[in-house]
């Protein structure tokens, strides 16, 4: 039988198929679950879609750094199945990111996303695959993260318009509970529902609906730090609506803000070393 | 083999084939531990580099992979069933610019499983052996155990006059074109389908590569392969914008008892909507006549489906023939996952379908099932082969 270390890089490389969960990008993902403690105040003198849109301002106020670097790990579990990858990730602005994996199986596998285009490099057999079009919407490596979140690069405010729906407590924590909507057709997630506390002005649960108004997941935030000022969101549970005793942990460790990333760090040259 | 010989104990025959099976074992315990050797050598290594030129970055991975096959592989012959144990280390080492990779593998397998390395096994290999050792036309054994160094290699990078560049010199694999299954601007051809999706092989070769932009690179690459025949190319690869990406090369060969063997190649690939279509063509000529092949294929991907479509042919004064490859995937679960390969040989009117169930997250590691059919219709009756296999694999990082 032929080696199946080759079947196995065939194998994860083509098996780019994802389900129909969707992550929010991870800049976006940042930017969703974290504010700026100094300006997350609500614009006074608004209605509800003043006080939602302020509040998200605030969030997207977040983003308010130049790069970040950090190590990513996500544990998918499934009933009693588990599967872990973990990978170094570098971002500079809304349009450069590099990834590359270090978990056994996927060792040396890397992405780099330049504007919209998505390139991947698999070293075992020194190929390097450019993801568009449909196999966008795919999952980074098998995983529940999808080259199109990889890819988007917009902010909350850019996309949604918002609106506050209640108040709630949940978890102890008072909160407003905003609907955000998009009729873009661009966007992974054309609704979602956030939870934000009151107090710290951070998302504490998310829901993610498709435009049929499908509930396809939930995200809860477990951890939350403070990192060169801000507030950042260090472990996530995301549960797949759609699929029974499914969810990732996601966290982020060994984060840095603002930190000097070069332009050959994306580049084809970088990918490829 | 003597199948009445093989069942009788004490039989003459059945003492010599415990007698090559336990040679197989030490064959295969000797290579495993050469291999481990050379692991261990190499961690004590990067353990003692001087602080100044320690390295950046270092990695040593273990993938075991045991499974079991059975099947028909040839017509003619009994259907068997055989035991398959592979034991691959993957090393990288990047030491400022030098960054030097190793794949090692070391396997024994049994009856069918045997069978199934042993039909893939060919001249043009390079480091590999087996025990016992392969010739052309040979008789595949009912115990065989392979070392091959699958890739071993070192690079180095700078830059000149701003343009970055790499130097890699070794056994590495070779990968020209964009198809998923066929690759007709893959002048080394070294695309391997006995896996049930097609992967490519490693060639000794030395590769120039020169990084003219962020998205664009110029390569040059010669090779040489086990029948010494030789290869060389260059190749010019870039991105049009966010929609496109293009490459175009020129190749030479020359192989043993045949004539110099000239290309020159196009490679596209362009978004359009959900599909991703993608093309390739090749035109070659030995001097006396010329040949083109041709290859068009797309992806598409809905929900937890993924479609592939790749249709070759090839125009040349005698014949023309055609190819065709059909992929889906379908992902039933986080952790599991179904893919169906098809594919056409039309000169060899073959038709080979299979499907492949993985299921990851299991004992750490993943299991793979899978079945494949072969219909052969040049044969009269049409001629059926058929292989069945399961396989558990696990990586681990060792350093």
């Amino acid at each position: 039988m032929r080696s199946k270390r080759f079947n196995e890089v065939a194998t994860m490389k083509h098996q780019i198929s994802c389900s129909k969960i969707r992550y929010p990008t991870i800049a976006a993902f940042l930017c969703a679950a974290c504010v700026l403690s100094v300006s997350a105040q609500a614009a006074g003198g608004g209605g509800s879609a003043g006080e939602a849109q302020a509040i998200l301002d605030a969030i997207d106020a977040a983003q308010q750094y130049s790069s970040i670097s950090y190590i990513g790990k996500m544990e998918i579990t499934q009933g009693s199945r588990v599967l872990k990858k973990q990978f170094a990730a570098y971002a500079r602005g809304k349009d450069r990111v590099f990834l590359e994996f270090s978990n056994p199986e996927d060792r040396g596998v890397r992405m780099l996303r330049l504007g919209s285009s998505i390139w991947m490099y698999f070293p075992s057999e020194r190929d390097t695959v450019r993801i568009s079009g449909s196999l966008m919407r795919q999952g980074l490596m098998g995983s529940n993260l999808s080259y199109e979140e990889v890819a988007e690069g917009k902010s909350l405010k850019d996309a949604y318009s918002a609106e506050i729906l209640r108040e709630e407590t949940l978890d102890g924590q008072p909160c407003k509970v905003l609907k955000l909507s998009s009729s873009r057709t661009d966007i992974s997630y054309p609704v979602r529902i956030l939870w934000v506390d009151n107090t710290r002005k951070i998302p504490l649960k998310i829901e993610l609906y498709a435009r049929s108004g499908i509930l396809m997941k939930t995200m809860y935030i477990k951890n939350v730090e403070a990192i060169s000022g801000r507030l950042l969101p260090t472990i996530v549970e995301i549960v797949d609506a759609l699929k029974k005793n499914s969810k990732t942990m996601f966290s982020m460790d060994s984060v840095r803000l603002d930190i000097a990333l070069p332009d050959s760090m994306f580049s084809m040259e970088a990918l490829t070393k | 083999m003597n199948p009445s010989a093989r069942c009788r104990k004490g039989s003459p025959a059945a003492a010599r084939n415990r007698a090559r099976s336990f040679t197989y074992l030490c064959a295969c315990g000797r290579a495993l531990g050469r291999t481990f050797s050379a692991a261990m050598a190499l961690g004590v290594f990067m353990a003692f580099l001087p602080h100044g030129v320690q390295a950046q970055s270092a990695g040593l991975v273990f993938t075991t992979t045991t499974g079991a096959a059975a099947g028909l592989m040839a017509t003619g012959t009994p259907r068997s069933a055989g035991f398959d144990e592979e034991i691959v280390l993957n090393g990288r080492l990047q030491t400022g610019p030098l960054r030097v990779t190793a794949l090692a593998s070391v396997s024994f397998s049994t009856g069918f499983a045997s069978l199934g390395r042993w039909s893939v096994f060919s001249s043009g290999q390079t480091l590999r052996w087996s025990w016992p050792a392969w010739t052309s036309g040979s008789t595949a054994p009912d115990t065989l155990a392979t070392v091959e160094i699958q890739e071993l290699a070192a690079a180095i990078s700078g830059t000149l006059a701003h343009t970055g560049f790499r130097i890699e010199l070794g056994k590495f694999p070779l990968k020209w074109g964009v198809g998923k299954a066929f690759r007709p601007s893959d002048i080394f051809k070294t695309m391997d389908y006995a896996s049930l999706i097609p992967t490519s092989k490693g060639l000794p070769a030395a590769r120039l590569a020169l990084f003219t932009s962020q998205l664009s690179r110029f390569e040059a690459v010669a090779s040489i392969d086990g029948n010494s025949t030789l290869t060389a190319g260059a190749r010019y690869l870039t991105a049009l914008g966010d929609t496109a990406a293009l490459a175009a090369s020129v190749g030479w060969r020359r192989q043993a008892g045949a004539a110099d063997e000239y290309s020159g190649s196009f490679e596209g690939q362009i978004d359009a909507g959900i599909f991703t279509p993608y093309t390739e063509l090749s035109v070659r000529t030995d001097g006396s006549s010329a040949y083109a092949i041709t290859m068009l294929g797309s992806s598409l991907a809905a929900g937890d489906v993924t479609l592939w479509l790749e249709g070759q042919a090839s125009f040349g004064p005698a014949t023309m023939n055609a190819r065709l490859f059909l992929l889906g995937t379908w992902k039933t679960s986080e952790l599991t996952s179904i893919s169906a390969p098809i594919f056409w040989f039309n000169d060899a009117r073959t038709l080979s379908a299979s499907a492949l169930a993985q299921f990851q997250g299991i004992l750490d590691g993943r299991v793979d099932l899978y079945a494949t059919g072969n219909w052969l219709f040049s044969a009269v009756p049409v001629g059926f082969l058929w292989k069945l296999g399961a396989y558990w694999a696990r990586s681990l990082l060792t350093y």
